[in-house]
């Protein structure tokens, strides 16, 4: 059996700190350079910041997700990781706050369905389908909600670390049992908050279409991310020689969490794809035929890279243990993800807007995110690895108090 | 000090000090001696409510489809809800034999034999209806494609309903191996205690399994195997149930989110009927120190999580239809909650989602009479969402000239009823042959979860409390290594 851990330190130095810092400066060069060559655009910069920023926002709530499902599931094995999603989570709230001031200045550029003429049964732009859904979508309920998310979300993410603190000072089972009512709760508003997000920032960019298993793809679509990230920062943590105590059966589950969501990921995929197109219901298909007319590569990439790469590359339990397969595995899974997420937004918003502004001028959908795109997102990734890596260094890496912490050191299949 | 460890905050999930030996006996002697009274007098009633069943069919096959209540715009009732009822029972047993395998979960191996069984027996019983809805059962080869003599005769390869087909007989057959080669060894064990008649057929049936290493590694190898195939199954038989109805433009019926709410919907009704069944089994049988609180309280925490999915996913509908702006969405949505089947939308709702939230709450996830009777409810709701999602979707149909009201005849009562005699027919007899939890898997946790072993591990629990205590109260010296290292020599 093994005995006790010991508290152990990380330092946030050197190269993380360039590297993080790099991302933040290289990413703001990319982003305008992109404005520069291909012109500045608000919907489709505006739609990019959402985007981006979701992403990452998102990548902090899962991880958030991530521990009050393990810690309500009993789950032992998870222990000597925890910190990282620990960590991870803390973006949420600066994220939250970014969030507040995107959607501010940029919900006019991004959502058509603010426009007021179109619910005005006087104007000739008036639209008897965005009419009949104000109930839902008005202005005011729309950022009462957007409002309660961010609040909650940032509430519940810093009660979540709170206790988490607490377990490095207090040896008793106190903050273990906090730890499973807050978790209860978080569960309780991420699975309502998930969802209707996700209808509210994500779908009602083309609000003439609609999907009941939308939020729940988009869930997935962030589980899966966020597993790619825990096991990536677990590998570069331990060539930095921290957490020893994880070992290749950690790999093991970790590995298994990202296959099996990978394919839930396709299988959400293909549910809400083979529905709407078996079905062939005009308003249900225009969804899919934007994006397979104009983006094409996009549309199929994702597939390729959420689902059959990780599927080939990680179904073997050997596979799941090899640093080198998880590591490139995990990169184009986390890729593959945030380019679902740009083909969730970004040709919605620029094909609404356009053809909004005027059915004239044709609406010019690109077919593969742009510089710009690929700058805000290492701008934000950049901010997300800074937060998470500073967090990291104020708590023990091993939670020493934990009561299941030596399960989680002594962890054989 | 051995490498086996569990924390102390766990509870055990064998109590009873039980040594591997009083294991064998608690479980074996179930299958052993003379049934009791009880056991025939259940057996009794059940066949006789199987025999209903059987006769109402015969009666259906016989007279044709036409004494059932169909009628032109309702072409599927309380056939298609009970199949659906039937087949949603079955997942657990997969969820619990095979994810829960995956996941290294200890506590399934109390419940697991019992549910993989209960999956077969309730896959049985949902087969039947499409059956004898075709009305012609004699024609039912007409379903698979082998080259014939009918001419260019196939079956439609677009129909959902063909996939269904090939789902369900998939999940029957790796369902059946799964749980199949699980019994082996202790289909073993009963031989070496019988004797006679009795150990010849248990002789046969455990193909000669006498357990050596490398059986036991074959053994292993298979289970994992089948554990990942039986995996997609679990996700692929409901889902596909879904897209009968969720590929047509029937309001109510097509919607995205069908495949894995129906998923949801499947393990939450099937530990349902897990509970309701093996809360009375484990005190009939004397398996009290095998099916713990713990195991009653992680089985709620699963039906409070997939109801819980099945009400985010009920709001969800409701939401999303008044959002589409599609008036015949809107319809179907406001005809289900205040339509003339208004009792069977509510009936669902309260039952699927209010009723386990009392879950949220460990004192009722941890009391066997709320258990129990929550899980009775759930087992209505679920069949009240079938009847809703069926009925309720067809019944007021585009045309108003053409709507109508749908009641069953004696005859589909009857069928119904009788589904639950053959099921409770087939559980008892599995009963008293098989052994109900799996001895082999139990004795696997014994040395991590056993009381006896449990009890030690909270003493060395305890001596780390203290020397955390002492860490955090001198300001964080090394102590707890020098503390342990001592032990570990």
């Amino acid at each position: 059996m093994a005995h006790l851990p010991t508290n152990e330190f990380y330092k946030f130095e050197g190269k993380e700190k360039t590297l993080s810092l790099g991302l933040i400066v290289g990413g703001v060069i990319l982003t305008v350079l992109g404005v520069v060559f291909s012109g500045f655009d608000m919907t489709h910069f505006m739609t990019s910041l959402l985007y981006n920023n979701l992403f990452f926002l998102m990548l902090g709530l899962v991880a958030a997700f991530f521990i009050a499902s393990q810690t309500m599931g009993y789950n032992g094995w998870f222990i000597l990781v925890k910190r990282l999603p620990e960590s991870m989570m803390m973006w949420t709230i600066p994220a939250a706050l970014i969030m507040g001031v995107i959607l501010f200045f940029g919900h006019k550029s991004i959502f058509h369905w603010f426009e007021p003429s179109l619910t005005d049964p006087t104007s000739s732009h008036f639209d008897a389908i965005l009419a009949s859904k104000s109930w839902w979508l008005n202005s005011t309920f729309w950022w009462a909600r957007t409002i309660a998310y961010l609040l909650l979300w940032a509430g519940l993410v810093w009660l979540m670390r709170r206790n988490a603190a607490a377990f490095d000072n207090d040896a008793s089972l106190d903050p273990y049992k906090s730890s499973m009512k807050i978790a209860g709760i978080f569960l309780f508003v991420f699975a309502v908050s998930s969802s209707t997000m996700s209808w509210d920032w994500l779908m009602s960019i083309q609000p003439h279409w609609y999907s009941t298993l939308f939020g729940w793809y988009c869930f997935i679509s962030m589980f899966v991310t966020t597993m790619a990230v825990i096991i990536l920062m677990v590998h570069h943590l331990q060539a930095k020689g921290y957490l020893k105590y994880v070992n290749k059966n950690h790999f093991h589950d970790l590995g298994k969490l990202t296959f099996a969501f990978s394919v839930a990921w396709a299988y959400l995929f293909f549910s809400q794809f083979m529905l709407i197109w078996y079905a062939n219901i005009p308003e249900e298909t225009m969804y899919y035929n934007i994006r397979i007319t104009h983006m094409p590569l996009v549309m199929w990439l994702c597939v390729i890279l959420n689902f059959v790469v990780p599927f080939f590359l990680l179904i073997t339990e050997r596979a799941k243990k090899i640093k080198g397969v998880t590591t490139i595995a995990c990169c184009l899974i986390i890729f593959g993800h945030w380019l679902d997420f740009y083909q969730m937004s970004v040709p919605g918003a620029i094909f609404n807007m356009g053809s909004f502004h005027s059915v004239q001028e044709a609406t010019v959908i690109p077919s593969f995110p742009g510089l710009m795109e690929m700058g805000m997102g290492l701008t934000f990734g950049g901010l997300f690895l800074f937060v998470t890596f500073t967090y990291l260094t104020r708590l023990s890496l091993v939670p020493v108090n934990h009561p299941f912490v030596k399960e989680s050191m002594t962890y054989h299949a | 000090m051995s490498h086996y460890y569990s924390s102390s905050v766990r509870e055990p999930l064998i109590t009873g000090s039980k040594s591997y030996h009083d294991i064998t006996e608690d479980i074996a002697k179930n299958t052993e001696g003379t049934p009791g009274l009880k056991w025939i007098i259940a057996l009794g009633i059940s066949g006789f409510v199987a025999l209903i069943g059987v006769l109402c069919i015969a009666w259906t096959i016989w007279k044709g489809i036409g004494v059932w209540g169909l009628n032109k715009t309702v072409g599927w009732a309380w056939d298609i809800t009970n199949f659906v009822w039937w087949i949603g029972i079955g997942h657990a047993g997969t969820l619990i034999s095979a994810i829960l395998f995956l996941f290294r979960q200890k506590w399934r191996t109390g419940v697991n034999r019992a549910a993989e069984a209960m999956t077969i027996f309730a896959v049985i019983c949902a087969g039947l209806f499409p059956l004898i809805h075709m009305g012609r059962i004699w024609d039912a080869m007409f379903i698979f494609p082998y080259p014939n003599s009918r001419g260019i005769l196939w079956p439609n390869f677009i129909s959902p309903l063909l996939w269904d087909v090939f789902a369900i007989s998939t999940y029957f057959t790796v369902s059946l191996l799964f749980w199949y080669t699980g019994l082996l060894p202790d289909i073993a064990t009963l031989r070496d205690r019988s004797k006679g008649m009795r150990r010849w057929i248990y002789d046969r049936l455990s193909f000669g399994w006498t357990g050596t290493a490398k059986q036991w590694q074959r053994f292993e190898d298979l289970s994992l195997v089948l554990a990942g195939l039986a995996t997609p199954l679990v996700l692929s038989v409901h889902s596909i149930v879904s897209f009968d109805f969720a590929t047509s433009v029937i309001p109510g019926w097509h919607t995205t989110i069908f495949p894995p709410y129906f998923v949801a919907g499947a393990i939450f009704s099937g530990f349902a009927m897990v509970l309701t069944l093996m809360l009375i089994a484990r005190v009939i049988m004397g398996l009290e120190d095998y099916i713990t609180i713990a195991h009653i309280e992680s089985m709620n925490k699963v039906i409070l999580l997939t109801g819980s999915i099945v009400g985010v996913a009920y709001i969800t509908e409701l939401v999303i239809a008044f959002y589409s702006g599609n008036i015949y969405e809107m319809y179907a949505f406001k005809n289900r909650a205040l339509g003339p089947y208004w009792w069977s939308y509510w009936g669902m709702m309260s039952c699927n989602v209010i009723a386990p939230q009392f879950f949220w709450f460990r004192p009722l996830r941890r009391s066997i009479v709320v258990t129990f009777i929550l899980s009775i409810f759930i087992n209505i709701g679920m069949w009240f969402e079938r009847f809703v999602i069926i009925v309720t979707s067809l019944h007021r149909d585009y045309i108003p000239s053409s709507w109508s009201y749908y009641s069953p005849t004696w005859v589909e009562v009857g069928i119904y009823v009788g589904t639950m005699g053959i099921f409770m027919t087939l559980f008892l007899i599995f009963c008293r042959t098989l052994p109900v939890v799996a001895i082999a898997e139990v004795k696997a946790i014994l040395k991590t979860s056993g009381d006896q072993y449990m009890n030690e591990f909270a003493k060395v629990d305890e001596a780390d409390y203290k020397v955390r205590e002492q860490i955090l109260a001198g300001g964080g010296s090394n102590v707890a290594g020098v503390a342990h290292d001592k032990d570990d020599e």
